[in-house]
């Protein structure tokens, strides 16, 4: 197996092992860390290390050993983490980031900034490396001595398959043969260790020369999916007893496999040692009885939080989460999104597919043809749903980037601050995740920068010196509610008004609701501190955020009470994959309106139709409404029929804006799969994705947003 | 020396797809159209693997596989059947006479010949 | 299948040839079976297997761990390849004295 192919998989294991560390050093900092906080800091930089050494990268390796090294001496309670401490393992957690990120960015040779950065780290380490009071014991070597995976847990360094075989008595009068298997192994790659266990052989004068005894242990070096090697062994399932692990598979796998086979996994073990899946100390370290208790202890920690939810929110959120994370990695399956995505793709077209065979069997009027396909529609329903839940993740981790965060801000406003963290188990799309970090760090920097007041401010105002900050997600009416909370400042409604007008938003006399002006701060320019400063308030404003989260389909709204803080509440749908929409028509064409940006739909009246030559508003409840007809706007052929053709109005909206469509002719809701458009429309401006119909034929998604400012556009031309 | 393969068809298109690529691979192909004529070919010459239609006339593949395996020369030689996908009763039954290979028709010969492979190779 | 089985200098010496299978294990085993448990040393000579399974490794395997002081004379290629397969190439004797049967 070439060893590059795993690189990308040991980037994404180190930096999560890198936020764990820092979860766990703030933790302590915070008084809320214990003995587990602080072994799981250092088994983080441990694996970090030993799994770096793999793969060569020295420097990682030489940064993280000293690091490494000061962990283990506070895990031996020789030192305590003070905040002086706490400081310098966290930069120097920044510093292994950083040279990941060189391994990531595949860089050669030595960069002299970073070199300094290390050189500067390591000197400061160095001094809590050896104790200044205490004669040094030898307890600060040990760690390199030890091998470099951890002592519970931790996976195999092999990178070969081990396949475990089992035959039963009668294989062989089946017309089976286990060598057969086994030289077909071969040709999905290198066998390079194999035992054949002979230990049930009975006696000579009792062998039954047609019953099988044999059993093998194989280590195979191949670049098969598991898929395929398991397909070995397709013929002799009924009859044969088959473990397969991957490279690299956590000691526990082999340990449990091990205990499953034989009432002596210890014997049993050395047959992995003699065909060389594990080394001895490999196979020592997996029969450890320790792990499983660990590991049985996790479920009950998780189990508990969420019925105690007072208490999880005075308590430091991380202690919370991370249990919950490390329990559910074991059973986690890592898998490439491309993959994924791939899947899910794949799943759009059986639905599709489902819907023509389903629209077939209606036309043949062939009831149980009918039958047979609506029990396939439901069957494809839910594994279209199974497999959009695949994307889903937890909140925690982009919530737990956070706290850092909140920690160097405060420290650099010179405020006291606090974030509480809830409902960081609440799932949502990948990439939603991971397009709503900018947003919410935006969010969040702003309530510390112009939510929160100054301590004395606070005490004036009788609340608590220490200011807190809220993230909280939940499910909500299909969708995901996420909000910012604060207990600081509250908007202040007339600076906003006075800024609003100012900029001419609004005219002086407008009469406007709270929430009305509180929507002014969205618009494009708009800040109201009246001092920038480097937190916040640097160009990118609430516009800004407005603009990535409407990209998403979500929306931002807010509650504000002025002197006891502010919610910034965004609605994000559960996933991206699938939007809700309403079909349309113009000529032959359908078309796709996301449903969440259609308004309204009316007839239009019979003299606009015929208006010559066409205006390009009209006046509805006494309000413009700019419009376009889809056909010029997409330059579609004229409409044949003067019946039927531009009978239809859809008002839509966007961002604050409406304008209209005129369309031939109206279909209704659909759910559709969104498509990536192929490079032919790529260039196309008004289409944003393309979906099939269950008749086959291709629907357009209307990209709303930049159909609308056409719209607009031409009205003020 | 190569193995030798006893394909069991009423479709000679079948057979004869079927023994292009096993040939092709460097198998030996002996070719029969039905249960009974299959018997007839287990004369004492060599067969390392027989590949068997479920549904043929005068005899059919599951009768053919019990009887084959009343002959001492032949009891442990491997099969594996072909069937259709809604012959689980079929399979069942195959199973019990000591059919334990089954492929699903229709399947490309690289795919019929990559199963062969698990059991013998050429 | 054949066995031949001679006695000389004080040892017995076992010539199998033709197939080692599944077909014939069982009457090798009988044969095995048959030879006296005096603690004479005995010679397995697998010169001649043209064709060795699961089954005929197994009763090789068998014979070697319950007769006393047996061991594996010559092997031809089949039988090498089946010992290399199953990571037994220890049992294997030095160097081909025979080149089998192919």
């Amino acid at each position: 197996m070439d060893i590059d192919q795993a690189i990308p998989t040991f980037l994404l294991e180190a930096r999560e092992l890198l936020e764990q560390m820092e979860d766990g050093l703030l933790q302590i900092e915070n008084g809320a860390g214990d003995g587990e906080t602080v072994n799981a800091i250092f088994r983080a930089a441990h694996t970090i290390k030993g799994s770096a050494g793999i793969f060569g990268f020295d420097e990682v390796v030489g940064f993280t050993h000293t690091v490494e090294n000061v962990l283990d001496r506070v895990r031996g309670n020789e030192l305590a983490i003070d905040r002086p401490l706490a400081e310098l393992l966290l930069a120097s957690g920044d510093h292994i980031g950083m040279l990941l990120q060189r391994v990531a960015d595949k860089a050669h040779g030595h960069d002299p900034v970073v070199n300094a950065i290390g050189h500067d780290l390591l000197g400061q380490l160095a001094r809590f490396t050896t104790a200044s009071t205490l004669p040094v014991p030898a307890t600060s070597a040990a760690p390199v001595a030890a091998p470099a995976v951890e002592s519970d847990g931790g996976t195999a360094v092999t990178g070969n398959w081990h396949i475990s075989l089992r035959f039963s008595r009668e294989v062989l009068q089946h017309g089976m043969d286990p060598l057969s298997f086994i030289r077909y192994l071969g040709s999905l790659g290198d066998i390079e260790g194999i035992v054949t266990l002979q230990d049930a052989l009975p006696p000579f004068g009792e062998l039954d020369p047609e019953a099988c005894y044999l059993g093998f242990e194989i280590s195979l070096k191949s670049d098969a999916s598991h898929a395929d090697i398991d397909g070995a062994f397709d013929f002799v399932r009924d009859d044969a007893t088959i473990h397969i692990l991957p490279p690299r598979s956590p000691l526990q796998a082999y340990a449990d496999m091990l205990t499953a086979l034989s009432p002596e996994p210890a014997t049993l073990g050395e047959a992995l040692v003699r065909c060389g899946t594990l080394d001895a100390a490999e196979l020592e370290r997996a029969l450890a009885p320790a792990p499983a208790a660990t590991t049985a202890l996790v479920p009950v920690i998780a189990d508990e939080t969420p019925a105690l939810p007072a208490i999880i929110d005075a308590a430091v959120p991380a202690t919370s989460a991370k249990p919950a994370r490390d329990s559910g990695r074991a059973k986690t399956l890592r898998v490439d999104a491309d993959k994924l995505d791939k899947l899910i793709n794949l799943v759009g077209e059986l639905v599709i597919a489902g819907a023509g065979a389903n629209m077939i069997a209606g036309q043949l009027k062939a009831r149980r043809m009918l039958e047979a396909t609506s029990t396939m529609a439901r069957l494809i329903e839910e594994v279209r749903d199974s497999t959009l839940n695949l994307r889903m993740v937890q909140i925690g981790e982009t919530f737990n980037r956070f706290q850092r965060v909140v920690r160097d801000v405060a420290r650099d406003l010179g405020k006291d601050i606090r974030l509480v963290i809830n409902g960081a188990e609440t799932e949502l799309d990948k990439t939603m995740v991971e397009k709503i970090g900018d947003p919410l760090m935006h969010l969040v920097r702003n309530a510390m920068d112009h939510g929160i007041e100054p301590a004395e401010l606070r005490v004036a105002r009788g609340k608590p010196a220490q200011g807190t900050i809220r993230l909280d997600a939940r499910h909500d009416s299909g969708g995901v509610l996420i909000e910012v909370s604060d207990d600081g400042n509250g908007l202040n409604r007339e600076r906003i008004l006075k800024k609003a007008v100012e900029k001419g938003l609004v005219g002086p006399q407008q009469h406007l609701s709270d929430e009305d002006v509180y929507k002014l701060i969205f618009a494009p320019g708009f800040s109201t501190a009246e001092q920038l400063s480097n937190i916040s308030g640097r160009g990118v404003g609430m516009d800004v955020v407005k603009k990535n989260i409407e990209a998403l389909h979500g929306s931002i709204e807010i509650d504000s009470v002025e002197g006891q803080g502010s919610t910034m509440r965004i609605r994000l749908p559960l996933t991206l994959a699938i939007i809700d929409g309403f079909l349309v028509g113009v000529g032959d064409a359908s078309f796709v309106i996301p449903l969440d940006q259609v308004i309204e739909c009316i007839k239009l009246p019979a003299v606009e139709r015929q208006t010559d030559p066409r205006r390009d508003y009209l006046n509805q409840r006494g309000q413009i409404l700019p419009y376009t007809r889809l056909r010029d706007a997409l330059d579609l052929p004229a409409g044949t029929d003067g019946r039927h053709t531009d009978r239809n109005l859809v008002v839509v909206q966007y961002g604050g804006k409406r304008a209209g469509l005129v369309v031939d002719s109206l279909h209704g809701e659909i759910q559709t799969v969104i498509k990536p458009l192929g490079r032919v429309f790529s260039r196309v401006q008004g289409i944003s994705g393309s979906t099939i119909l269950g008749s086959g034929a291709v629907a357009l998604i209307l990209d709303i947003p930049r159909l609308l400012q056409q719209v607009i556009d031409r009205a003020a031309a | 020396m190569a193995k030798t393969i006893l394909v069991v068809d009423d479709s000679a298109s079948l057979r004869q797809v079927v023994s292009i690529a096993l040939k092709g691979a460097g198998y030996d192909v002996v070719e029969a159209c039905d249960g009974k004529d299959a018997l007839g070919k287990l004369d004492g010459r060599k067969v390392h693997l027989v590949i068997s239609d479920v549904n043929m006339p005068n005899m059919d593949g599951i009768t053919f596989v019990k009887e084959m395996k009343k002959l001492p020369s032949y009891k442990f030689t491997p099969v594996v059947m072909l069937t259709t996908e809604n012959q689980e009763a079929k399979k069942a039954e195959g199973q019990a006479a000591g059919a334990k290979a089954w492929m699903v028709k229709p399947f490309a010969p690289a795919q019929m010949l990559n199963a062969v492979s698990k059991l013998i190779l050429p | 299948m054949s066995l031949d089985i001679a006695r000389d200098d004080g040892q017995i010496r076992v010539r199998f040839s033709d197939e080692l299978n599944i077909y014939t294990a069982p009457a090798v085993k009988d044969a095995l079976l048959a030879l006296p448990a005096d603690g004479t040393p005995c010679r397995l000579d697998l010169g001649d297997v043209i064709e060795i399974d699961c089954a005929g490794l197994q009763v090789v395997l068998a014979a070697l761990r319950s007769l006393p002081a047996s061991t594996l004379e010559a092997c031809s290629a089949p039988v090498r390849d089946c010992f290399a397969l199953c990571g037994l190439d220890a049992l294997l004797p030095a160097a081909p004295t025979s080149s089998g049967a192919q």
